[in-house]
């Protein structure tokens, strides 16, 4: 049973802040709770106190900013991936990979802010938007904001010695680009074992890392994983996957260049 | 401290205090939506789906959302729509008259839930229509991707999904002005033996068969109606419970809330094997609101067995309430009771124990070996075979001379297999309500299949006499076998007799996994032989079960276990060797097909390997051995459950009938075809079919008991009272239907009512697919008094010069040879007012001596993934031998369900632990039971035989649909890939590495 002392709902980010960085209360912050409600109900989290509801902040909202879509850390998955511009985008690898997240009473729920602050290493919507090169703009209680790229952001301890951060928008650049998607699960629906999504741009402009060499387009192809590390990551450099009761680390490791292999096939045969 | 929320439910504004950890879910129930059920505390089940809006403004804006997952404090100023907002049945309405007002508002979903079969323990069905209607909304047209998807998030343990999604395209459909045909089931006779009895009139002396006449003598029932004139049987009836389902209305044990009740706990032990040195439980107690706190210190040491059983539990005994020694990750420590399920948690937490760690075992292998800890060391416990070793059971059954029949064989061949512990599941968790009554009389309200069981085996642990229980049994929301145990009951009750009060008491869904029973695992070995043609000599069956930390039913599932094995193909020699073990790790128990699933797995792998070995087809194999009409089973006589059994020989099988359309619906002749086996356009991908044979029981031979009682009332309707438990399997439909066809009714005539130990008669309960056999047939025979009364009265006030054995019953009429009738109405006002006045109603019980096997053929159409080991089942088929099929649609149905879990068990759902014994699993999700957008096509075929000693006609089928599709993929993936895997479940890397190791 979840044994909460407090809930707050906040209107401003500054009063969110000031909550999360009040040291005589152990508080989180709430966003679709898909995640905390479910910790909290099942005692799995004990260290907190009360939690700090974002719904009032004015934080779901999905707009176009020059090149790039702007979208609010409170924006649900569904809302996300049935924004005309977000389902087209890539050959739709943004609803070809949310629907492994969960179904839609959860993903109705469920927030990109969420999505992001979880990490969770078998998400492949998540993978997704590494692979679109997606970047997250958090606030710090100064009022400070940065801007980070996705495959660099961490939000592992919302209460460090900086104080409290919020993420309050991801940014999607808007690319003319292809994607591809495989996946190994126990079951068709179920969250992956090991997956990747492979995200080409004509331009190769996406392309940082995860690339392989060459300038053409599959040379260009941006891929990220799933299952083989401790949250999805773009591929590339040693990888390093943990047995637990779905797989090995040496089937995942193996997996990795298979799925790897195939998404990035699938999108070399996908229409823009 | 609570605040206050504004909530806008079902169009009416509410402002209700809420505390800042409460959920939605919970405070809506507080407004009495009962709509909403609690499956889980994560999310996963989605029983608590709700449309969801902090814009009402806006209807489009309506989401579908758990509300356990959702903190009310969440919900300020928003909307939510449950299944109650769809339907304004409460909402006032001019435009209906008082008739329409007198019966139920039903939408066009709900109708086609009911009409389709696609309710069966309803638990889900409310959160499954919202979801449905929502999506209609939405898109009127949807296709069946759509309206899988959309109710994806909806978990259903009984149905396979077909019907419901197959209810809400018919009610698309309907809603825009199409009349969609009545749904199809495929139902055929069997040539050989599908004839029903050529005459439809009552034997004379109203059975085909002699014997002495008492209760529950064994005879067989008699055929009052044969079709085409039957009314009822064999007919699509909707189910007499879909109605209060498909409206969600409160019928579970857990939609009621009493008068000062408190909330109870149970604190599990969280290592495997250890000592209690000493519980602290000042810290809980002192808490404002806690009001009771047990140990093992305050409750009698009474030594039990928790399988629900018949008197006298078989062995061992070998559990207490609570125990100063904790035996798995899980177990039972302390339990509380306090004023909210908050205060119980930390009241929980508070609990100080000290304990003693003990070398643990994980395997019976390990738990067998000289110098493994002993798991039950306590002095007091009975009947175990070897505490010292760990042996909770031995078995050892042998008939006639299987070494020497090995010995001369042609050919002999050897293999073995392992399956894995798997979990019954039901969305409805473990959930029981015990308070006193104003007679001081102990009431227990418990979602259990076993009631009377539950009543006769608390009272010694609570020190009172039987009389003064009563357990009353609402609706189930699913049990699958989890349910045959006594398993809270007993703690709840302490705690009402410690308190006072009225107490509630529910698992978690962690406790579920962990805490409740699954499925025993086993190490089988099979040695057959046979002769220069093929035909099986002699086979022997070595099996090392894990009973985990108590016997329950190790016993008992093992010895089915032997049974299958050695009885689905015909021995001339057989032996059955068995060691159930005791291990640190949670309890199996029952489990649909209660050891079936385990056997065949290993003996369809085995025959087909053996007949490879040997060169034979393995169809062909099979058929040669199987058993056929007019064979015995040789093993039925030793190999009773936990007693000597009765001799048994087959009066129907469509066995070969049921191999021959499954292969045509399969697709057989695929498996000869390389484009489809290796598709060209993707090369790692390869194909294939299988088969398996299946031969299940129907009711435990000279075990089972059911008993009816059928009234008359003034209107010529009955009051059908019967002890057995429906736990969504629809046994109380076919049970009405049984009665109203043999009391010449419409199905509405007959009110059905269980259970309650204070007001139904006794029967054993729901398991061993024994309902609709063995108190079908106490049904039958209530009726048939009750018929007989009612011709005898007729015949004496209301008809001249006609013998009540003259008269039948057709169409709610008594009628004579020469067309007089009487309407049942009217002799029941006679009998009841008028004159000779007298009550017409009977109480019968039945049981049987035999056990007759359904049959069945399953298959299985797969693809593997030879890069990825990810195997996808395609299409699966079952066509099954139930005898006559009472009701076609609930018994599709339940193959569909069936058939649905089995593909968990063979694929997906898994039991893993580290290695201190914790379970890995704690939730839906990690622990995978399918969703609707993830079955592949299902189809159920109803072969029917006619089955002389059942009730017109018919065998079971509850079961069987579980036992055949683990083996038929491991032979589909054999047909695709040439590898065989010997264990399940079928792991995409399980699969990979024995790609790899045949490469190698």
């Amino acid at each position: 049973m979840a044994i909460l002392a407090e809930y707050h709902r906040p209107k401003t980010l500054n009063d969110a802040l000031d909550l999360l960085a009040d040291s005589t209360a152990r508080r989180l912050p709430l966003a679709g709770g898909t995640h905390l409600v479910g910790a909290l109900e099942t005692r799995q989290r004990r260290d907190v106190d009360g939690v700090v509801d974002l719904a009032a902040l004015e934080l779901s909202y999905i707009r176009q900013v020059d090149s790039s879509l702007h979208v609010g850390a409170m924006t649900t998955l569904t809302e996300l991936v049935e924004h005309p511009q977000c389902a087209d985008l890539a050959a739709g690898i943004l609803p070809a990979t949310a629907r492994f997240e969960g179904p839609q009473n959860l993903r109705n729920a469920a927030t990109v802010g969420g999505l992001v602050a979880l990490a969770e290493p078998d998400s492949e919507p998540f993978a997704a938007l590494l692979a679109l090169n997606a970047s997250v703009v958090a606030v710090d209680r100064d009022g400070g904001e940065s801007h980070r790229l996705l495959e660099d952001f961490t939000l592992s301890n919302p209460r460090s010695s900086q104080g409290p951060i919020l993420i309050t928008e991801i940014q999607l650049p808007l690319v003319h680009a292809v994607a591809g998607h495989a996946r190994i699960a126990r079951s068709p629906m179920d969250r992956c074992i090991v997956a990747a999504v492979a995200v080409a741009a004509a331009n190769g402009d996406l392309s940082r890392r995860g690339t392989s060499s060459g300038g053409n387009r599959a040379d260009s192809t941006r891929t990220a994983l799933c299952g083989v590390d401790t949250r999805p990551r773009i591929a590339g450099g040693p990888l390093l996957p943990t047995s637990d009761y779905k797989a090995s680390g040496e089937y995942r490791l193996a997996m990795a260049e298979v799925v790897g292999r195939r998404a990035r096939t699938d999108a070399s045969g996908s229409h823009p | 401290m609570p605040s206050s929320i504004s909530l806008t439910v079902n169009g009416t504004h509410h402002h209700i205090d809420v505390y800042p950890g409460e959920l939605l879910r919970t405070a809506l129930r507080r407004l009495r939506i009962f709509s909403l059920k609690h499956g889980d505390e994560t999310g996963e089940t989605g029983a608590d789906a709700i449309l969801f809006t902090r814009t009402p403004d806006d209807p489009k804006s309506y989401r579908l959302v758990n509300s356990g997952i959702l903190l009310a404090a969440q919900a300020d100023r928003a909307s939510v729509v449950t299944l109650e907002g769809l339907e304004g049945e409460d909402a006032e309405d001019a435009e209906r008259s008082l008739q329409e007002r007198l019966s139920p508002r039903i939408s066009t979903l709900q109708q086609q839930f009911i009409e389709c079969g696609a309710i069966q323990c309803g638990y889900c069905t409310p959160a499954q229509i919202l979801a449905a209607q929502h999506l209609l909304d939405k898109e009127p047209r949807p296709s069946e991707d759509a309206v899988r998807e959309a109710i994806a998030g909806v978990l259903c343990r009984c149905t396979g999904y077909l019907k419901p999604v197959q209810a809400i395209l018919r009610a698309a459909a309907q809603l825009q002005g199409e009349t969609p045909p009545p749904p199809e089931i495929d139902v055929r006779d069997a040539p050989a033996t599908g004839e029903w009895p050529a005459s439809d009139r009552l034997p004379s002396n109203g059975w085909h068969d002699g014997g002495p006449d008492t209760q529950t003598q064994t005879r067989t029932v008699p055929v009052t109606v044969a079709p085409p004139r039957t009314q009822v049987v064999n007919k699509p009836e909707p189910k007499v419970d879909a109605v209060k389902l498909a409206k969600g209305r409160p019928v579970f044990a857990d939609d009621v809330e009493l008068p000062g009740m408190l909330y109870g706990g149970l604190l599990t032990s969280p290592v495997a094997h250890a000592r209690i040195l000493s519980i602290d439980t000042a810290d809980a107690l002192a808490l404002p609101g806690v009001h009771a706190v047990q140990t093992y210190a305050d409750l009698p040491r009474v030594i039990y067995a928790s399988g629900g059983q018949s008197y006298p539990q078989p062995p061992p005994y070998d559990q207490v309430c609570l125990d100063s020694k904790v035996r798995y990750v899980g177990d039972r420590v302390a339990t509380v009771a306090a004023e909210t399920p908050e205060l119980v948690q930390e009241a929980l937490e508070r609990i100080k124990v000290e304990y003693e760690e003990l070398p643990a075992a994980f395997s019976p292998e390990e738990a067998m070996q000289t110098g493994a800890p002993v798991i039950h060391d306590e002095d007091d416990a009975q009947m175990i075979h070897d505490a010292k070793r760990n042996v909770a059971v031995k078995l050892l059954v042998d008939h006639n001379d299987v070494d020497a029949a090995l010995e001369s064989a042609y050919f002999v061949f050897e293999s073995e297999y392992r399956v894995h512990q798997v979990q019954q599941a039901s969305i409805e968790p473990h959930v029981v309500i015990t308070y006193w009554d104003e007679d001081d009389r102990l009431v227990i309200r418990t979602s259990t299949q076993v009631p009377f069981h539950v009543r006769r085996m608390v009272a010694p642990l609570l020190g009172l006499p039987v009389r003064r229980i009563r357990v009353v049994k609402p609706r189930i929301g699913g049990g699958f076998g989890g349910k045959q145990e006594m398993l809270i009951e007993d703690l709840c009750a302490h705690l009402t007799i410690a308190t006072g009060r009225p107490v509630k008491f529910e698992y978690t869904r962690q406790m579920e996994f962990s805490s409740a029973r699954t499925r025993h695992p086993q190490r089988l070995r099979f040695r057959s032989g046979v002769d220069a043609s093929g035909k099986l000599v002699g086979m022997e069956v070595r099996v090392v079960a894990d009973t985990g930390a108590y016997g329950t039913h190790g016993l008992t599932v093992q010895m089915v276990t032997g049974f299958r094995a050695l009885s689905t193909y015909w021995l001339p020699a057989a032996r059955f060797d068995c060691d159930v073990v005791y291990t640190n790790k949670p309890v199996p128990g029952a489990f649909r097909g209660y050891g079936a699933p385990q056997a065949l797995f290993g003996l369809e792998q085995h025959m087909e390997e053996m007949a490879l070995a040997f060169g034979m087809d393995p169809t062909e194999f099979k058929r040669i051995n199987w058993v056929k009409e007019g064979d015995s089973l040789v093993m039925a006589v030793a190999m009773g459950e936990g007693r000597e059994g009765f001799p048994q020989t087959v009066e129907s099988s469509g066995l070969a009938e049921c191999v021959e359309t499954g292969a045509e619906s399969i697709g057989w002749h695929r498996r000869n075809d390389p484009d489809w086996k290796s598709p060209p356009d993707r090369p790692h991908i390869r194909r294939g079919i299988g088969l398996a044979i299946c031969m299940h029981g129907t009711g435990i031979a000279g075990l089972d008991m059911g008993a009816a009682s059928i009234k008359l009332n003034d209107d010529g309707s009955f009051n059908l009272l019967v002890g057995a438990t429906d736990l969504g399997t629809g046994s109380d439909t076919v049970l009405a239907q049984i009665a109203a066809e043999a009391l010449g009714v419409p199905l509405d005539q007959i009110v059905i009512y269980s259970s309650d130990t204070d007001f139904t008669p006794f029967d054993t309960g729901a398991y061993a697919s024994s309902t609709t056999y063995i108190s079908g047939g106490a049904v039958l025979k209530a009726v048939e008094d009750v018929s007989l009364q009612i011709r005898r009265h007729a015949a004496a006030h209301l008809f001249e010069g006609v013998d009540a054995d003259q008269l039948w019953l057709e169409d709610q009429k008594v009628i004579a040879p020469g067309g007089q009738a009487v309407s049942i109405e009217k002799v029941a006002l006679h009998s009841i007012h008028q004159e000779e006045q007298h009550q017409i109603m009977a109480t019968a019980s039945h049981m049987s001596y035999v056990s007759p096997p359904p049959f069945a053929a399953q298959y299985a159409a797969l693809e593997v993934d030879t890069e990825t080991g990810q195997v996808t089942v395609e299409k699966a088929v079952m066509a099954v031998d139930c005898g006559i099929a009472i009701n076609p649609v609930t018994a599709s149905g339940q193959v569909e369900g069936g058939m649905t879990q089995a593909l968990g068990y063979a694929l997906c759902e898994e039991m893993p632990y580290d290695d201190n014994g914790r379970l890995e699993v704690s939730r839906f999700g990690d622990y995978r039971i399918l969703a609707a957008n993830e079955i592949p096509e299902l189809d159920t075929i109803l072969v029917q035989t006619y089955e002389p000693t059942g009730p017109f006609g018919a065998k079971a089928i509850a079961e069987i649909p579980m036992d055949g599709m683990a083996p038929a993929i491991a032979s589909a993936i054999f047909d695709a890939t040439g590898i065989r895997i010997r264990e399940i479940p079928f792991t995409p890397e399980r699969v990979w590495r024995a790609l790899k190791s045949e490469k190698k």
